[in-house]
């Protein structure tokens, strides 16, 4: 499982591999459409914390109060936000 | 800078700062290919922190050098396992298509497949375990399960423009299939003994899929 893997979004995680996958169709963006904004900047965390939430209970029919304590619990272990130790 | 001065980026060890990154990197990868071997092995409730650092022939204390504690590493192994197959369902679902000449459902079920196939003892543990993952684990198993569940999403709306599916709540389709596939990872002992489950259950287990969406 060493192979090189192809860039992720440093917020959430999600594989980027199409232009349309990075922020602003910006290939090498380090955030992905969802987390990023058109200049490829990452969104406020409020927006961020909403659309991943939002992305569990539209795919999996999640609680919406438990999707965002899932998306919460997964972003902040996450480079663009988690705290230094 | 004179021929004399002290090279600041070199430590105490000789080693340039890139290679100390480097092999920083390196034994941190060490450690997670590692805990991956033992999770396979003993499931995730056997992977102790000395139980990986003795796999890996690091020392207990190096483990802590690069995870806070033990939910930090097995949040490491989690992710590397999600991005692993994340990327393998990205290449064999071959997103590179346009939208309308994409995958249609059968070959998202059959890349899905193939990824689980590759990484199916490891897959089973984290399911059956999954309700007691440290939080931010567990939500990189939901957040999995959603990138399979979009694929289903877009798969399905292409099969229907083609008339070889029929219309159901992609939802539905989602939820029926992870379903389906956890429960016979989760239980692959009793549905495949001493075999690989996705190799000798997967065909039928997607022909199972397909028939609920036969137009």
């Amino acid at each position: 499982m060493s192979e090189p893997l192809c860039p992720s979004c440093g917020s959430c995680g999600f594989p980027m591999r199409q232009p349309d996958d990075f922020a602003g169709g910006r290939i090498g963006a380090r955030f992905c459409s969802t987390c990023g904004d058109d200049r490829g900047e990452l969104k406020p965390w409020d927006e961020v914390l909403q659309a991943n939430a939002a992305y569990l209970v539209r795919e999996q029919g999640l609680d919406p109060r438990a999707a965002r304590e899932l998306a919460r619990a997964m972003l902040i272990e996450m480079p663009a936000w988690k705290s230094p130790a | 800078m004179s021929e004399y001065s002290v090279n600041t980026e070199t430590s105490t060890a000789g080693l340039p700062r890139n290679a100390r990154l480097l092999q920083r990197d390196a034994t941190r990868r060490q450690l997670v290919d590692a805990g991956l071997r033992v999770v396979a092995a003993r499931g995730l409730a056997g992977a102790t922190t000395a139980a990986i650092a003795e796999a890996s022939g690091k020392a207990h204390g190096t483990v802590f050098v690069h995870f806070r504690n033990r939910d930090d590493l097995v949040d490491a192994l989690v992710q590397e396992l999600g991005r692993a197959i994340s990327q393998r369902l990205a290449e064999l679902a071959d997103d590179g298509a346009p939208s309308d000449a994409g995958p249609g459902v059968a070959e998202v079920l059959d890349a899905h497949l193939a990824a689980l196939a590759e990484f199916e003892a490891l897959v089973s543990c984290v399911l059956r375990e999954s309700a007691t993952l440290p939080p931010a684990a567990r939500a990189r198993v939901f957040a999995l399960q959603s990138g399979v569940a979009w694929r289903l999403r877009h798969a399905l709306a292409r099969d229907v423009a083609r008339g070889r599916a029929r219309a159901i709540e992609p939802l539905t389709l989602a939820n029926v299939w992870i379903a389906l596939v956890n429960h016979y990872l989760i239980h692959r002992d009793l549905f495949a003994p001493g075999a690989s489950v996705v190799a000798t259950r997967g065909a039928e287990l997607k022909a199972q899929l397909l028939s609920l969406l036969a137009p």
